[in-house]
């Protein structure tokens, strides 16, 4: 820096002075100093008499726009204090411009020396002198601590402002505005008990001003480490040196060591510390250090060179050699041993990815499953299928290549020879520990990479997999709840909330096909194939199975509305008759309004084709059989907003014994009931066509039973088995309807009527009970005849219309929209009773 | 027995970041790439070394 450089700088820093009246006064001045260094004059703190002052702190620290450092005294403040720039220290040499930013602080009537007689260190404020890694005050070195005096040298990184403040509690603070911008250096102490008790270079870092960067860390290499470098070992030797000089021109620094010169014949020296501090420059490529004198033993070449005074002794050389070697094995075991360690690894994750043997199958992990969750009674176990790899594959890959990894390393540690051998080889053996521990680490570190990786992934897939499959499974489940849409099984009268699927390539039964752990959108069978989720997809290629029967359901089953009407009643009631004649005339309802109307297979087309012959022919209804029936099944619509229709027909000879009534399951899942009542079983009616109608009597294959038996034990079967009949449609059909008119007794169509009507022939038990028992009740009079529809009396669909109505399925001239004539029956019928 | 695609697929993905992630770290450490910073680790291990085996005080 020039001297009018310089100068500015000081005029701009200036001394300030200041002077107390208390505590908290702080009074600030400027003092400009052109030719010298800014002078601050004296101020009192302390009364005359009482006691000096005691310094007993002394810190520093960094804050946004200046460096602070803070003088704390016991009791009182000094007298006198003052703070300026020196060109040369107290009994000191002239400093050179370059040396020309310190500061000297002076406490006057204040003291730092412990009192006589204790024991301890030499000053009460900590070391005499110390360093600090701030961007502006670099050092601080106690300079007089006698006579009631105490001065400071506080070196700076360059000449800035300043100023002195008191502060709370005794304390003297120097704010020292730091410089514009820094960078951080390395400076690189000695660490005597480094690697194997040779001493070693440890880099610290320090901020320096730009330019002269390189100057300014040799600066503050030679301000020496700081407290906690200190501390930590770090030391710094000077070689007797005490200052230096710099020079730097094409990539080769020179430096002229100033003070002293001296190696001590070791071969630690300066040296040591300032060529990897220049080094790290990339304008620096060697390092010319001079002695005091101006010599060094290679001045020329490109080669790195010190003077003969830091030459070190030949004993202490070869002591020293030896730690470079040995650190430089080191290194290469822990190269090596890092080498391997990447080896054992790759080898580890590609068998433990690449073997088959730790593949978790869908036996192996429906088997986990089952041990995880017992299956209780009544329940099925999860389905045989390969589990997503983020669920349960990635687990068991990484258990698979930390085993291997750790059978690996475990092997490295087998000593090929009897202990002693290695014993004796003990450097062998130390190198041999290095590269296996260093081995060891990198394969934790490497496998652990993977680890990490995986989880990542796999964790991220599976809860955008555990999201999705919500998804899809909540949709599904709207679906099914908007549309009824349940599977019932027509032979064993199941209900289940979503069918099985057989698969087709091992026929093993897949339980529940919904999106989860075996699969988002596929699944993957045991056998390999393919399969769909989500019933609405699955019920499109595969066959649905019973649940509980592994029979198959109805095409279509679980994704379209699904509604079940059994039919009840006595034996030779008419009720076979009843749902040919229905179905019939639900065919020629549709086909009429051009709505799509089918079976869904061949059993139900079969059923269907016997049924429309028999009705369509005007043969007789063959006598239905004691078994339990099959339902017979029609779809009405088109796609997935058609239905299925399930019509169950049981012999009345299993309605009268509880033995058989087990067995009627179909009756517990119905959605509405029908009852079939012959008006022939009604006394009143044989009355009156006995004698008079022998041939219609004789035609009508009358009901041999009271019409109230079946009813009474449908119902008590149903509250049996918990069936809330109270919310359910009956609809009790007269059958045979044609035969009384025939026999002279015309049937009113009007379910009001119809039910008044069987009240005058004494069937006012049945009437009343069906209004008791369930939630709403409705009388048709039915013919089971062939007939057009359009001019069709009595029509035996008028009851499965009403009942279909209420699950949502209205067809055209539905009796639910029909006039005031069919209205809901319950009102009517009590309006019956009244009148009874 | 055939392994699910999806396995063969998630594996080689874990295995892929993993590469990635090294070559990417060796990149750093050579003071290239994304992680660049890391290659004042390597200037500073080198300094280390240069400065302890007897490489930098002749």
């Amino acid at each position: 820096m020039t001297g009018g450089r310089l100068a500015r700088k000081l005029c701009a820093g200036s001394a300030v002075l200041l002077g107390m009246a208390g505590p908290a006064g702080i009074a600030g001045l400027a003092a400009p100093a052109a030719a010298a260094p800014a002078a601050a004059a004296p101020a009192a703190a302390a009364p005359a008499g009482a006691p000096v002052p005691v310094l007993v702190a002394l810190g520093a620290t960094q804050h946004a726009r200046y460096d602070k450092l803070v003088f704390t005294f016991a009791s009182a403040l000094p007298r006198h204090y003052s703070a300026r720039y020196v060109s040369r220290l107290p009994g000191g040499p002239e400093l050179s411009a370059a040396r020309r930013s310190r500061l000297l602080i002076t406490f006057s009537r204040a003291t730092g020396r412990p009192a006589p007689g204790a024991h301890g260190a030499s000053t009460t404020y900590g070391p005499a002198a110390r360093s600090y890694p701030l961007p502006s005050i670099m050092q601080v070195a106690t300079v007089a601590n006698h006579r009631k005096t105490i001065s400071f040298e506080v070196g700076l990184a360059q000449p800035e402002p300043f100023h002195l403040l008191v502060l709370p509690h005794h304390r003297i603070a120097l704010e020292v505005t730091t410089p514009g911008r820094t960078v951080q250096v390395r400076d690189y102490f000695v660490q005597p008990r480094g690697v194997f008790g040779a001493a070693t270079t440890q880099p610290v870092a320090r901020p320096v001003t730009q330019p002269d960067a390189a100057a300014n860390a040799l600066r503050r290499l030679f301000a020496g480490p700081t407290g906690p470098e200190l501390a930590r070992g770090l030391r710094f030797v000077a070689s007797g040196a005490t200052s230096f000089a710099l020079g730097i021109r094409h990539g080769v620094a020179r430096v002229q060591l100033k003070g002293g010169c001296s190696s001590g014949g070791s071969p630690v020296t300066v040296a040591t510390e300032i060529i990897p501090t220049l080094r790290q420059f990339r304008v620096v490529h060697w390092v010319k250090i001079y002695s005091p004198a101006g010599a060094t033993t290679r001045p020329r070449g490109d080669s790195n060179s010190i003077p003969a005074c830091l030459a070190p002794a030949t004993g202490k050389v070869l002591a020293a050699s030896a730690g470079g070697p040995v650190l430089a094995a080191l290194v290469a075991v822990t190269a090596a041993g890092v080498l391997l360690g990447l080896v054992i690894s790759v080898l580890s994750v590609l068998t433990g990815l690449a073997r088959g043997s730790n593949t978790i199958t869908p036996q192996a992990y429906q088997a986990e499953r089952i041990k995880a969750h017992p299956v209780a009674a009544g329940q099925f176990g999860p389905d045989r299928a390969w589990p997503g790899y983020p669920l349960r594959q990635a687990r068991a890959d990484l258990a698979r290549i930390e085993a291997g990894r750790r059978a690996r390393y475990r092997r490295l540690w087998r000593w090929p020879a009897k202990p002693i051998v290695w014993v004796l080889l003990l450097p062998v053996t130390l190198a041999a520990v290095v590269g296996l521990l260093a081995a060891g680490l990198t394969t934790v570190l490497l496998v652990g990479l993977f680890a990490g990786v995986t989880v990542l992934i796999a964790g991220g897939s599976a809860a955008v997999y555990a999201a999705v499959a919500l998804l899809l499974r909540g949709s599904e489940q709207v679906w099914h709840r908007a549309l009824h849409a349940e599977a019932s099984c027509p032979h064993c009268y199941h209900l289940m909330p979503r069918p099985a699927y057989r698969c087709p390539g091992c026929s093993i039964l897949h339980r529940d096909l919904r999106p989860g752990r075996l699969g988002l959108f596929v699944r993957r069978c045991a056998c390999g194939r393919l399969l769909p989720t989500m019933v609405l997809r699955a019920g499109r290629r595969l066959t649905g199975v019973c649940q509980k029967c592994a029979k198959p359901l109805r095409a279509g089953a679980g994704t379209v509305r699904d509604v079940r009407i059994p039919i009840f009643g006595d034996t030779s009631a008419g009720k076979t008759r009843f749902l040919y004649a229905g179905l019939d005339s639900l065919a020629d309802i549709t086909r009429r309004a051009q709505i799509p109307f089918g079976f869904p297979d061949d059993e139900s087309q079969d059923q269907a084709a016997i049924a429309l012959d028999v009705i369509r022919s005007g043969r007789d209804t063959v006598k239905t059989s004691f078994a339990l029936p099959t339902a017979l099944t029609c779809r009405v619509g088109k796609g997935v907003s058609s239905t299925l229709i399930h019509l169950f027909d049981a012999a009345g000879e299993v309605y009268q014994g509880a033995q058989m009534q087990d067995s009627l399951g179909f009756l517990d899942h119905g959605n509405g009931l029908v009852y079939v009542l012959d008006p022939f079983s009604i006394g009143a009616v044989r009355d009156h066509l006995a004698g008079q109608q022998a041939t219609a009597f004789r035609l009508a294959h009358a009901a041999a039973g009271d019409p109230e038996t079946a009813y009474g034990e449908v119902v008590t079967r149903l509250r049996d088995n918990g069936v809330q009949a109270a919310g359910q449609r009956l609809a009790i059909v007269v059958s045979k309807a044609d035969l009384l008119e025939s026999g002279g007794l015309d049937l009113p169509e009007d379910s009001a009527a119809i039910a008044g009507w069987l009240n005058q022939r004494n069937v006012h038990n049945l009437v009343l009970s069906a209004d008791r028992d369930f939630a709403e009740v409705r009388y048709f009079a039915v013919a089971s005849l062939a007939a057009p529809a359009a001019s069709r009396r009595y029509d035996p669909a008028a009851p499965l219309r009403w009942l279909l109505a209420s699950r949502g399925l209205r067809l055209p001239g539905d009796p639910e929209a029909a006039g005031p004539g069919q209205h809901a029956a319950r009102e009517r019928g009590q309006s019956e009773r009244a009148q009874l | 027995m055939t392994i699910p695609r999806t396995f063969v697929l998630f594996r080689a993905a874990a295995a892929s970041a993993t590469v990635l992630l090294l070559l990417l770290a060796g990149f750093g450490l050579a003071g290239h790439g994304l992680f660049h910073g890391l290659g004042g680790i390597t200037s500073h291990a080198l300094s280390w070394l240069r400065a302890n085996t007897g490489l930098g005080t002749r």
